[in-house]
């Protein structure tokens, strides 16, 4: 093959039928991974949001809480608030900081790639803390009054029966089942989210190495 | 409309063509090279910005534009890879300089849709005329990495280009 042919006919090759568009609002991007990532971002900080709304409105609604499980109630809220907070603020930069195409090949993909990986583990980090807290307070909020009762009695059937031992693994084991359930969920749900975009853009990166 | 908006599309109606090139050189089927083209369109005003006026537009708008064709990710990964009719006997049979160069073209793009997206540009900045310097410095890599890059992708096109049974 003779690349000077080639370069010959490259050149000719004007096709003058293309129209561009004239109106540049209505260019949407959505197909690179950056921008799906983006998209999905920009969905998942609004539902956070709701729900946080929703969470502080709920004792207010339901009024079932005593005023201890209040007070806890709104502690473990305000302790969910502090992760969201540094993940909220870590959004905004890392939202900004997307999408340099005018750079090398190489620092536009290395960035794309460190800056979306360094995100996706301060995400999951928060999504470990915050999956078993919504949890706690969704009992809280649903026990509502009953809440120090039941845990009355669970201490007291610990304690006073024969089979406490047994009641206390089977609680403890069914806690840590829950815990791993939600470990492998989270693992999955990131994955599915951001890992596909992740192994798209390590591919691509691995292309760019020395070759011997 | 803003000056701004209408310098820019000046500038994308110059270059169009060139815009044209890369979306086929990255997607093979019709839909999704419109597709991409719209995007790079896209990426480049967005990045409009970071052009400055002292270097060259087509510089700038090419690395812009192969940077978002690279990160360009396919709608469906698992589509099945496009079935390709036969070349038209009227541009196969054809002798004329004008049919012999449509031919190449057409098995060239055929050819390219089977290279890594980084040997796709690589072959780009070649055709555009860039040295092995230039090619290095826009991907981020040694000019003896373009180099060695370079020659791989050719002769796994004429490879390819062989196996559609044409030779050029």
């Amino acid at each position: 093959m003779n690349f000077d042919d080639l370069k010959a006919a490259w050149n000719n090759d004007l096709d003058d039928s293309i129209n561009i568009p004239q109106n540049l609002e209505s260019l949407k991007g959505a197909q690179s991974p950056i921008e799906k990532v983006k998209k999905n971002l920009r969905l998942e900080f609004w539902l956070y949001v709701a729900f946080y709304v929703i969470f502080i409105a709920l004792p207010f609604v339901t009024n079932r809480l005593t005023p201890v499980s209040t007070v806890v109630y709104y502690t473990l809220l305000l302790t969910m608030f502090m992760p969201m907070a540094y993940y909220t603020a870590n959004f905004y930069k890392f939202y900004g900081r997307l999408n340099r195409l005018s750079f090398t090949t190489k620092d536009s993909l290395d960035e794309a790639y460190f800056e979306l990986k360094h995100f996706t583990e301060i995400y999951t980090v928060m999504q470990h803390f915050i999956a078993p807290t919504c949890f706690l307070l969704g009992l809280l909020a649903g026990l509502g009054q009953k809440a120090g009762k039941t845990l009355d009695k669970i201490v007291g059937v610990a304690y006073l029966q024969h089979d406490g031992i047994i009641i206390l693994s089977i609680l403890l084991i069914s806690f840590i089942t829950l815990m791993i359930g939600f470990i492998i969920y989270i693992k999955w749900y990131v994955n599915r989210l951001y890992g596909k975009y992740l192994n798209e853009l390590n591919a691509i990166r691995k292309e760019l190495k020395e070759t011997e | 409309m803003s000056t701004k908006e209408k310098e820019f599309l000046a500038h994308i109606e110059k270059h169009k063509g060139i815009i044209h090139k890369i979306s086929k050189m990255y997607m093979d089927n019709e839909d999704e090279q419109k597709d991409l083209f719209q995007e790079i369109i896209f990426q480049l005003w967005k990045s409009y910005e970071s052009f400055k006026q002292q270097s060259q537009f087509s510089t700038w708008m090419y690395r812009v534009a192969l940077n978002a064709a690279i990160l360009y990710y396919k709608k469906d990964q698992r589509k099945p890879k496009t079935v390709y009719e036969t070349i038209p006997e009227s541009i196969a049979i054809g002798e004329g300089d004008w049919e012999v160069k449509e031919l190449q073209l057409e098995h060239f793009y055929r050819a390219l849709q089977k290279l890594d997206k980084i040997e796709k540009a690589i072959v780009f900045y070649h055709l555009e005329n860039y040295s092995h310097k230039e090619i290095g410095d826009n991907l981020g890599i040694t000019e003896g990495n373009a180099r060695v890059k370079l020659n791989r992708a050719k002769t796994r096109l004429k490879e390819l280009i062989k196996e559609q049974g044409y030779e050029f």
